[in-house]
């Protein structure tokens, strides 16, 4: 079985969850926290108790995960009444760090505290670790959210982006470019990775990176699918 | 030779760092939203490049020798440009940093927590995390006395549940709610700068000290020489998380083991041994200013 943690109005998930179908994929929101069926013992993820929405499974019947969010947002809870979204979002966003965390699973990205999807890092030191691998960052800036200081970047970017999926790189970005993303995704230690350029040409600049990127492209999903595939138990 | 302290000027451990500083006759600039005139000039990617402008002139950032990061947590204002400066000077500066904000980013879930404080070899309670009333119960019965707190990093008062809090259980289905045996024993607040380790025992008869009971005492503070193996523990737990300044909650159960709780990663020192505390600050002010 297959989970893709989304926000619920994702449509590349729903994409993914029907290419996917085969493979039990199944959508889990904040909503599907909000009910009756999750236990966890930390240190003990794959004897955790999972709510789906027709049947609570041992999580030990997950095979991967594709986590598509940075975080539990509040506003995607649309049983908690408007007063406690915020704590609920950040108890449910804290939950799911712990339990992926250890789950034995592949788990595209692993969840560091701050950021469900990979290292929640600010975009000042993604560019930081991509000038000491020795590429051009950019002067260009992604428009972070002003109440985020991370600033993870909305997902819709006009910037030539490559995306990294295990040692595979996609994109019509230059291939200097290509294995400089790739080069950044491996020093950073994440499996998927999308890269964002202030140009196509081999002298671009870095602007910033997403570790939820847009993976709809079929030969993206693909790839994405072996590798949720290929490592699991 | 400048220290740099991103804070609230009436907050007691950004005060305390700030008496240091001053008795020790350091430069160093307190930077935080009710300080007016600054702003940050420069490239996030290399912070140290930039400029710092106040309104005695401006620092070139390269003369930071340390940043003690506690930013106010009021959770009113949007972070602004300065924020976001600081918080990629905090991140990428080379200089001596009290804590980096991704290294803070642990304390956001404390099961996530706990299971490395178990492989760093302190005890944890067991502990439950649920949507489940009838787990929940379950747990409840099977180990008595059982708390519950937050799962996240957001401030809660550790309670005891009883009979009241039993009938409610079945509220847990709309959040994961975080369920712990309790552990009988006496607190013991540990704090690590660098090398350095203090600890003070808290005598309380409330289920969290910091939210003594009506009619409960106060709880009695008093400097603790740990165990050596204790003492080490904690070190390691500072690198482990990689924060340099911590507050680590252990108990000393009843039966002699070491339990941990949490890693505090902007830890208010000030609320415990008032002499001990001055150590803390001093000890943070002093390195603050000393090359790495």
């Amino acid at each position: 079985m297959l989970l893709i943690l989304s926000a619920p109005d994702d449509p590349i998930t729903h994409l993914l969850a029907a290419r996917w179908a085969h493979h039990a994929s199944q959508i889990v929101t904040g909503d599907s926290l909000a009910c009756a069926g999750w236990d966890y013992v930390p240190g003990r993820a794959t004897q955790a108790r999972v709510a789906l929405p027709h049947a609570c499974v041992d999580a030990s019947a997950i095979t991967a995960v594709l986590t598509r969010i940075s975080h539990v947002f509040p506003e995607h809870l649309s049983q908690i009444a408007e007063e406690d979204c915020d704590y609920v979002a950040q108890e449910m966003t804290a939950f799911l760090t712990a339990w992926l965390d250890e789950l034995p699973c592949p788990v595209l990205n692993r969840p560091r505290p701050g950021n469900l999807s990979g290292p929640s890092w600010p975009q000042a030191r993604w560019r930081q670790l991509a000038a000491s691998l020795g590429h051009h960052v950019s002067r260009a800036r992604l428009d972070a959210p002003a109440a985020h200081p991370l600033g993870f970047p909305a997902h819709a970017q006009v910037w030539p982006t490559a995306v990294v999926a295990g040692s595979a790189v996609f994109g019509s970005v230059a291939p200097p470019l290509r294995m400089a993303a790739l080069a950044l995704a491996r020093r950073a230690g994440v499996a998927l990775l999308g890269v964002f350029f202030d140009a196509h040409g081999a002298d671009a600049g870095l602007v910033g990176v997403t570790t939820t990127p847009d993976v709809h492209e079929p030969e993206v999903t693909d790839a994405v699918l072996a590798l949720l595939l290929a490592r699991a138990p | 030779m400048v220290a740099l302290v991103w804070g609230a000027a009436d907050d007691p451990p950004v005060a305390a760092v700030m008496s240091w500083l001053e008795r020790l006759g350091a430069p160093h600039l307190r930077v935080a939203d009710d300080v007016s005139g600054l702003a940050l000039h420069g490239d996030c990617d290399e912070p140290t490049a930039g400029t710092l402008i106040h309104g005695a002139g401006s620092l070139p950032l390269d003369r930071v020798t340390g940043l003690y990061v506690r930013p106010p947590d009021d959770g009113a204002a949007p972070f602004g440009a300065l924020d976001r400066g600081l918080v990629a000077l905090a991140e990428g500066a080379s200089a001596r940093v009290f804590n980096r904000p991704s290294a803070m980013a642990s304390n956001h879930s404390k099961p996530y927590q706990l299971r490395r404080l178990a492989v760093l070899g302190f005890a944890v309670p067991e502990t439950l995390i649920t949507t489940t009333p009838e787990t929940a119960r379950a747990f409840c019965a099977s180990h008595g006395a059982v708390i519950y707190k937050s799962v996240s990093g957001i401030r809660s008062r550790v309670t005891r549940v009883g009979p009241a809090q039993f009938e409610r259980l079945e509220e847990v289905r709309w959040c994961p709610t975080q369920f712990q045996r309790h552990v009988a024993g006496v607190d013991v607040r540990v704090h690590v700068v660098e090398d350095a380790v203090f600890a003070c025992e808290v005598r309380s008869q409330a289920d969290d000290y910091r939210y003594p009971g009506e009619g409960d005492a106060p709880a009695h503070l008093a400097p603790l020489a740990l165990p050596e193996d204790v003492r080490a523990r904690c070190l390691a737990t500072s690198a482990a998380f990689a924060l340099p300044l911590t507050g680590i909650d252990l108990r000393r159960s009843n039966d002699s083991r070491w339990y941990a709780f949490e890693v505090n990663p902007s830890p208010a020192f000030t609320c415990f041994d008032a002499a001990q505390a001055d150590a803390i600050a001093e000890t943070i002010a002093r390195a603050l200013l000393a090359p790495r």
